[in-house]
C-alpha cells in the first residue's frame, strides 16, 4: 500500500514538474507581480492576478510570485524578481508587512514598484521614491471619513477595528480627524463572531458606525447589528466592494476611488490601472528605471507616490451598489 | 547572486532555530510548540533597542537573550513540571500568549503595525549592510548556535537529556532532578531562539506579528522532524530541504493562473513523499 501511494505521488510531481517546465518563456518585455496567492488572503490575490491577466498586452510577459503576505517570503520574491527575472517594474506587493519589508530594499535596486492597494503614505519616502501607489493613502480615506460623517452632523461613533495594520492605520488616521466622540469596539481575532464585542455596546446611544475592516462583515456584523438593535448608519472603506463583501454589507455608506469604470470590481480595476502605467512607462522608457521614475513623478497621477485621485462616498443597499 | 545569499541567510536562521528547538524535542523528548515565541522574543528585543534606544546590534542580541532566557525561566519553571501531551498543550498556549502581547502591547511593539526601519548591524566600523557580510555574519552566530548544541549532546548534561527522553521515572529513581534539566534546556534552547530573532529583524529590517504565531512554531518543528530528531546535521538538513524547497518550485513554470496554487500541491506532496519513505525523517534517530 504503501509503495503504491509512494508511486502515485511521485507520478504526480513528475507530471506537475513537466507540465510546468514546458512553458513559453520567451517574451521580450516582462513586469512581476508580487500578491497573496495563497494563505487567508488568497482571495484578494487572485482579484490583483486576473486585474494583471485582463490587461497584459500580447508580447508581454508576467512572473507571479507568491508571498503569502509574508514580509520574509515577500523578500525572497522581491530578490528573485530582481536578481532572476531582471524585471523593471514590479505591481504590488498587495500586503502592507510585505510593502513595509520591500521599500527599503528598493532604494539600491533598478526596479520600480507600482501599488494597487491602499497603503501606508510613507512607503515612497522608504522606497527612494521607487514605490508608486495607484490607490490613495489609507490615512487620506479616513481621513474623507470622518469628514463625511461630521458633515452629516454626526457626534458620537463607534468606531470598529480589528488588529491588523490596514485596520489600524484607518482608526488612528479617523481618530486624528474626526472631531466628535469616538467609542471604540476592539477585535482580537478575526474568527471572532462580531456579537462578542458589539454587545457590550447595546445599551449606549451612537450617530454612525465606521467599520475599519471588511472581517466585520465576513462575521456576520450587519445581522449582529440589526440583532442588537443597534440601527445606526455605517461608514466603510472601499473594500466592501470586493464581490465576495457586497452581498454581506446590508446599507453602508463607503469612500470610494474617483475615476474607476467598472463597479464590483475596485481590486482589479485598480490593478489593471497598474499595468496599463506599467506598459506606457515600458513603451516610453524600456528596462531604464531612472527614466521609469522620472515619467510616473511626472505623469501627472502621483503626488509623492501617491494617487492625486480624489474620493467619493458610495452607497451600497440591500446588498446593491446605488447612485449616491 | 543576491537571491542565493539571501536563501542562504534565512536557511542559516532557520538552521539555527532547527538546531536550538531539536534540543528540547529530539534529545529531551519534549514537544514544544513554542518556539516562534522566543524567536519573536528576541526579534523585538531587537528591533525596540535598535530603533527607539539607539543600541547596537551586539548589544540588543545580549538583550534578547537576557530577556527571553528570564522569561523562558519563569514559563519553564511551570512547564517543567508538564510532560508529553500536557507539554505540547502548555508550550502551545504560551506561544499564543506571546503572540497576543506582540500584537496588543502597542506602545513597545506598535501592534499589528509592526516596527520598521530596523537598521543592519555594525561592528568596529565595518558595516554589515551588504547582504554577502550578513551572510557571514549569519554563518558565524550559525555555527556557534551549532557549536553550543553539538557541545551539549556530547556532554553529560546531554547524556541526561537523552535519558530523560528514554524514561523519565527511571532516572528520578537514581536521584536526578528531572524537572530542573528539562528547564535548563529550555532555558538554553529559548536564549539560542533569541539570537536567530535578532539575526532576522535586523535582516528583514522590519518585523510584525504575523510572523511569530503558531504556524511558525509549527513550520520548525516541521523542520525537526523532516530532518530528523536527535540530530543536529539533520535539523540542519531539515531546515535546508525546507527553505529551499519553496524556492525551487518558484522556478517551475506552471501556467500563470494556477502556479502559485500547484506550487503548494507539488511542496505538499514531497512532504507526504518523504514522510512516507522516512518516517523518522532524513537522519533521524529518535521518534515522537
Amino acid at each position: 500500500m504503501k509503495k503504491i501511494i509512494g508511486i502515485l505521488v511521485f507520478v504526480l510531481i513528475v507530471l506537475f514538474l513537466v507540465l510546468g517546465f514546458n512553458q513559453e518563456k520567451l517574451n521580450n518585455q516582462k513586469i512581476g507581480v508580487i500578491a497573496p496567492l495563497s494563505g487567508f488572503l488568497a482571495d484578494y490575490g487572485e482579484e490583483i492576478k486576473k486585474g494583471v491577466l485582463d490587461v497584459l498586452p500580447e508580447g508581454v510577459s508576467v512572473v507571479i510570485e507568491d508571498d503569502q503576505c509574508e514580509p520574509a517570503k515577500a523578500v525572497s520574491a522581491f530578490k528573485k524578481l530582481s536578481e532572476i527575472d531582471k524585471v523593471s517594474i514590479i505591481i504590488g506587493p498587495g500586503c502592507g508587512s510585505p510593502q513595509e519589508a520591500i521599500a527599503p530594499l528598493m532604494k539600491d535596486k533598478d526596479i520600480v514598484s507600482i501599488l494597487s492597494s491602499a497603503a501606508s503614505s510613507n512607503l515612497y519616502e522608504t522606497s527612494g521614491g521607487k514605490m508608486f501607489n495607484v490607490q490613495y493613502s489609507l490615512e487620506d480615506e479616513s481621513k474623507f471619513i470622518a469628514e463625511k460623517i461630521s458633515e452629516s452632523g454626526y457626534k458620537k461613533v463607534l468606531l470598529i477595528q480589528y488588529q491588523n495594520a490596514f485596520s489600524k492605520t484607518h482608526s488612528e488616521s479617523f481618530k486624528r480627524n474626526f472631531n466628535g466622540e469616538i467609542v471604540e469596539a476592539n477585535y482580537f481575532s478575526e474568527t471572532e463572531d462580531a456579537l462578542s464585542v458589539l454587545t457590550k455596546f447595546k445599551n449606549q446611544v451612537f450617530d454612525a458606525i465606521f467599520v475599519t475592516d471588511v472581517t466585520f462583515f465576513f462575521n456576520q456584523g450587519v445581522e449582529r447589528l440589526k440583532q442588537l438593535g443597534m440601527n445606526y448608519p455605517v461608514y466603510s472603506q472601499y473594500a466592501v466592494e470586493l464581490p465576495t463583501v457586497i452581498p454581506l454589507v446590508g446599507d453602508v455608506y463607503y469612500s470610494f476611488p474617483d475615476n474607476l469604470s467598472r463597479e464590483g470590481e475596485v481590486v482589479r480595476e485598480l490593478t489593471r490601472q497598474s499595468v496599463d502605467l506599467a506598459m506606457k512607462a515600458l513603451d516610453k522608457c524600456g528596462e531604464n528605471t531612472v527614466c521609469i521614475k522620472d515619467y510616473l513623478d511626472n505623469s501627472g497621477e502621483f503626488l509623492s507616490g501617491v494617487s492625486t485621485r480624489g474620493f467619493v462616498l458610495k452607497r451600497i443597499e440591500n446588498g446593491k451598489i446605488v447612485s449616491f | 547572486m543576491e537571491y542565493l545569499i539571501h536563501i542562504a541567510i534565512i536557511f542559516a536562521i532557520y538552521g539555527g532555530l532547527a538546531v536550538s528547538l531539536n534540543l528540547i524535542v529530539g534529545y529531551t523528548g519534549l514537544l514544544s510548540v513554542t518556539h516562534a515565541a522566543f524567536y519573536g522574543i528576541g526579534a523585538y528585543a531587537t528591533a525596540i533597542m535598535l530603533t527607539a534606544y539607539d543600541f547596537g546590534f551586539f548589544a540588543s542580541i545580549i538583550g534578547g537573550v537576557l530577556i527571553s532566557s528570564i522569561i523562558a525561566l519563569l514559563i519553564g519553571f511551570v512547564m517543567s513540571r508538564f510532560k508529553e501531551d500536557y507539554y505540547a498543550l502548555v508550550s502551545f498556549g504560551f506561544n499564543i500568549i506571546v503572540y497576543s502581547i506582540f500584537l496588543n502591547w502597542q506602545e513597545v511593539t506598535r501592534g499589528p503595525l509592526g516596527i520598521p526601519g530596523i537598521n543592519r548591524p555594525s561592528l568596529f566600523g565595518f558595516d554589515f549592510s551588504e547582504s554577502w557580510s550578513f551572510l557571514l555574519l549569519s554563518l558565524v552566530f550559525g555555527l556557534i548556535l551549532y557549536g553550543i548544541s553539538a557541545f551539549i549532546v556530547n556532554s553529560s548534561f546531554g547524556r541526561v537529556l537523552k535519558a530523560i527522553r528514554e524514561d523519565e521515572k527511571a532516572l528520578s529513581v537514581f536521584g536526578y532532578n528531572v524537572n530542573v534539566f528539562k528547564l535548563a534546556i529550555f532555558v538554553i534552547s529559548a536564549a539560542m531562539a533569541a539570537v536567530c530573532g535578532s539575526l532576522f529583524a535586523s535582516y528583514i529590517t522590519f518585523i510584525d506579528p504575523s510572523t511569530f504565531g503558531l504556524n511558525e512554531s509549527i513550520f520548525i518543528l516541521a523542520i525537526i522532524i523532516l530532518g530528523g530528531l536527535a540530530n543536529l546535521r539533520g535539523s540542519v538538513l531539515g531546515a535546508l530541504a525546507l527553505i529551499l524547497l519553496p524556492e525551487i518550485l518558484r522556478f517551475v513554470g506552471f501556467p500563470t493562473d494556477i502556479a502559485a496554487q500547484m506550487r503548494q500541491v507539488v511542496y505538499g506532496l514531497l512532504l507526504i513523499l518523504l514522510m512516507l519513505y522516512r518516517p523518522q525523517g532524513l537522519l533521524g534517530e529518535y521518534k515522537l
